[in-house]
């Protein structure tokens, strides 16, 4: 039965659709209006930002706006700035998602092993996520602030610092400063998932794993790690495209500096689009940005669909 | 929301409204982030024949929020005296921040929905004129208009020869010192420094005698933004440098890399703080914790407003003001933070955008409505006996006569635009990095010249 099941629900994949129809053929065409509203919104920036990227268009010179091609991305090549931005974008996104991941986990883990677990304590855990991304910026900003600071005024008062670290106005300490604020800001999302995939795991397994001899880390890997894998992947996936579009935290705290040591690839689209006006040159930049999404997007879509699969086949 | 904080005035919003009969105009303006709007009955008949027909059609500028707490009942009375000297004008405004104005001027020229006037300043005036959507004002500002205005701030507002923008405030940048700081010292609080060897030293002393006290020798805004080149520039020029040549860039001079190594020196050796934009520095001149600053003549107004219980002879008594210190070639110089008026060539009803510009900039209550209490200098060369109590103070006297001589305008245009990003990343690398000056100067000048060959 289980394999039947799992036959007609590749069949229907491999099809691109479900093997049979649950309603009258007109109910498909009514996400019309649906798919016209993406199309416009989705689809036609898009499209326009890839025509644009083929431009020399700079709107402070609106006159001298001409088709070059594919020099744009050429010039993309050489462009130190780029190469710098996309590394920024890996390393806060990479360290923001490792971190976050592993303090989310370990949350999680000491809320499961709780005997009583008040509602409050959820809720007041959750709260930094709750917070605008704008606030968060703003309060590690000032708490970051060299003078005035309650990091440096507490690491101080620990002698831990001989002198207070200009965090935000240092090519060394600002990436991490930014990195603090975004885990802050994202780590109550992954104990989220994390307390919601434990809660999955049967309490049959744990018995049976106690049973044979497993305990603490043996136990922690041999079970609540490959039954928490596809919710490691699924919220690693989310939050890897949620970073990669991060702009207000570091536009706020740093405006991507100094120099260009936070600058990430939307910081630095912003800055070409909005400051110095490039649009042709920013809509190349952002064709690539929106590819590399897309690859993650496709990735995250593939995860999914082999999951579902998965939950069919051992149903 | 940080360029809420400062104390400036920002653009001036004004929708002028047709309707039967002719013509509608009231003044709104922006104060304390919050827009209020004053109709006025009645019409106005502009130019020859008037405005008879009706257009639906709303053209407006913008307004950034003024910060004036504490002076709500002048304003008030401001706001009386404005609509008594123009009953017809109606204006809406809408605000902006301040480095918001170009962005949104830009956005809404593309969008084909331009206002009819802007405010604007610094590199921002040049942009917009680059883009080709500025009226001129030649055949427009009337003879007797320009002959009321210094010529230096006419000058500031020409390119190619024509007239685009108007002055509205005069706010050049003063080198501010602080007698109090100075005295505490052990400096003579009657002698400032006048050459960059003096302000270095005296900095250098400031630190070690009040540093620990958390007081700040220098208040240097280094960020990477264009207001950040502007302030830099005349310091640039001090050390002989300049940046951007006529056609080709001069970033590795040897000139170039002492003012970065000047920057390291002041940043690296603690006689500012790393990283902060100019107005962060002005709530510690409130504080008496700052040594020296190069800001506009509204600093005085903002500390005060920060430190409410400083009286104006108290604040004489503490700071003073004079031209920047000189660099080898015994000049002095400063840069203009004035904001400037411009009208769009798509305004419909360019007389009447004059009439308002021509208001803002002449009219003794806008001038005193507006101008004045921002702490600026009115552009007309009689302000100084229309209104001889507000700018015959200490400050404004040696603005007049120390600092506005000194004035040169940087090279304000699409180039700048572009080139701040470089530069002042360098200058960023230099104050808080530790890449040798040579090779940052190396790189600053090969990030440069791509924009010449554009």
């Amino acid at each position: 039965m289980a394999a039947k099941r799992l036959e007609m629900s590749l069949a229907g994949a491999k099809s691109g659709g479900p093997s049979h129809r649950r309603g009258p053929p007109w109910v498909d065409w009514m996400v019309l209006p649906t798919v016209a509203v993406l199309a416009f919104v989705i689809a036609y920036p898009s499209i326009r930002t890839l025509i644009l990227s083929g431009y020399h268009e700079n709107l402070l010179n609106p006159a001298g706006t001409h088709p070059i091609g594919f020099s744009n991305y050429g010039q993309l090549a050489h462009d130190s700035v780029f190469w710098t931005a996309a590394r920024n974008t890996l390393v806060f996104t990479a360290v923001s998602v490792a971190i976050g991941m592993v303090l989310g986990l370990g949350i999680a883990l000491l809320l499961a092993g709780l005997p009583v677990r008040p509602r409050f304590l959820q809720g007041a855990l959750l709260t930094p996520w709750a917070v605008p991304v704008i606030v968060v910026a703003f309060l590690f900003r000032y708490m970051f602030d060299q003078q005035v600071g309650v990091i440096n005024f507490l690491l101080g008062s620990l002698h831990l610092i001989g002198s207070y670290i200009p965090w935000l106005a240092s090519t060394r300490w600002s990436m991490p400063a930014v990195i603090v604020a975004n885990v802050w800001s994202q780590t109550p999302f992954y104990v989220l998932m994390f307390v919601a995939g434990l809660k999955s795991i049967p309490d049959d397994v744990r018995e049976a794993a106690r049973m044979d001899g497993a305990t603490g880390w043996r136990e922690f890997w041999s079970v609540t790690v490959p039954f928490l894998q596809n919710t490691l992947v699924i919220a690693s996936i989310i939050m890897v495209i949620g970073n990669f579009n991060n702009f207000p935290l570091v536009w706020a705290m740093t405006g991507g500096g100094p120099v260009y040591a936070t600058t990430t690839l939307v910081v630095y689209i912003y800055q070409l689009a909005f400051s110095q006006f490039s649009i042709g040159y920013a809509s190349a930049v952002g064709t690539i940005w929106l590819i590399v999404l897309l690859a993650l997007a496709v990735t995250y879509i593939r995860v999914l669909q082999r999951e579902s699969l998965q939950a069919v086949a051992e149903a | 929301m940080r360029r809420i904080r400062h104390v400036q005035p920002g653009p001036i919003g004004v929708f002028i409204e047709r309707e039967p009969g002719g013509l509608k105009q009231c003044a709104g303006f922006v104060r304390g982030g919050q827009l209020f709007g004053i109709r006025v009955p009645g019409g106005l008949q502009l130019g020859p024949g008037g405005f008879g027909h009706r257009q639906d059609r709303h053209h407006h500028l913008r307004q950034l929020g003024r910060c004036r707490a504490g002076h709500a009942a002048e304003d008030r009375e401001g706001d009386r005296r404005v609509r008594a000297a123009e009953p017809n004008i109606k204006i809406k405004s809408t605000p902006y921040s301040f480095s918001d104005i170009l962005h949104q001027d830009i956005l809404q020229t593309t969008a084909g929905n331009p206002p009819d006037v802007s405010q604007i300043a610094g590199n921002d005036t040049a942009a917009l004129i680059a883009t080709n959507a500025i009226q001129p004002l030649d055949s427009i500002a009337p003879a007797s208009f320009l002959q009321g205005i210094y010529p230096s701030e006419i000058a500031l507002g020409k390119k190619g020869g024509k007239l685009y923008a108007i002055p509205w405030i005069v706010a050049p940048l003063g080198f501010w010192y602080n007698k109090t700081v100075m005295k505490q010292a052990g400096l003579d609080p009657t002698k400032p420094p006048t050459t960059l060897d003096q302000w270095t030293s005296d900095m250098k002393t400031i630190k070690a005698k009040e540093g620990a006290s958390g007081v700040v020798p220098f208040g240097l805004d280094t960020t990477k933004r264009t207001f950040g080149m502007d302030v830099n520039w005349p310091i640039m020029l001090s050390f002989g440098a300049h940046p951007l040549g006529a056609s080709a860039p001069d970033a590795a001079s040897s000139q170039m890399q002492t003012y970065l190594q000047w920057v390291r020196t002041v940043n690296q050796d603690g006689y500012t703080l790393p990283g902060k934009l100019l107005g962060e520095f002005r709530p510690l001149a409130a504080q008496n914790k700052l040594g020296f600053a190069f800001d506009g003549p509204y600093l005085q107004g903002v500390i005060q407003s920060l430190n409410k219980s400083l009286t104006d002879q108290q604040f004489n008594a503490t700071w003073s003001v004079t031209s920047l210190p000189a660099g080898p070639d015994g000049k002095h110089y400063t840069i203009p933070t004035d904001h400037q008026l411009v009208m769009f060539k798509a305004a419909k009803n360019k007389a009447a955008a004059w009439k308002f510009m021509e208001f803002l900039v002449t009219n003794k209550d806008a001038i005193q409505t507006y101008t004045l209490p921002s702490g600026s200098i009115p552009p007309t060369t009689n302000g100084a006996t229309e209104f001889p109590k507000q700018l015959g103070t200490p400050v404004m006297k040696a603005f007049i006569s120390k600092v506005l001589p000194t004035v040169v305008s940087p090279d304000w245009g699409p180039l700048y635009s572009k080139a701040y990003a470089p530069i002042m990343s360098g200058v960023e690398e230099a104050a808080s990095g530790k890449t040798p000056i040579a090779t940052i100067a190396k790189n600053m000048q090969s990030q440069l010249q791509p924009l010449y060959k554009k």
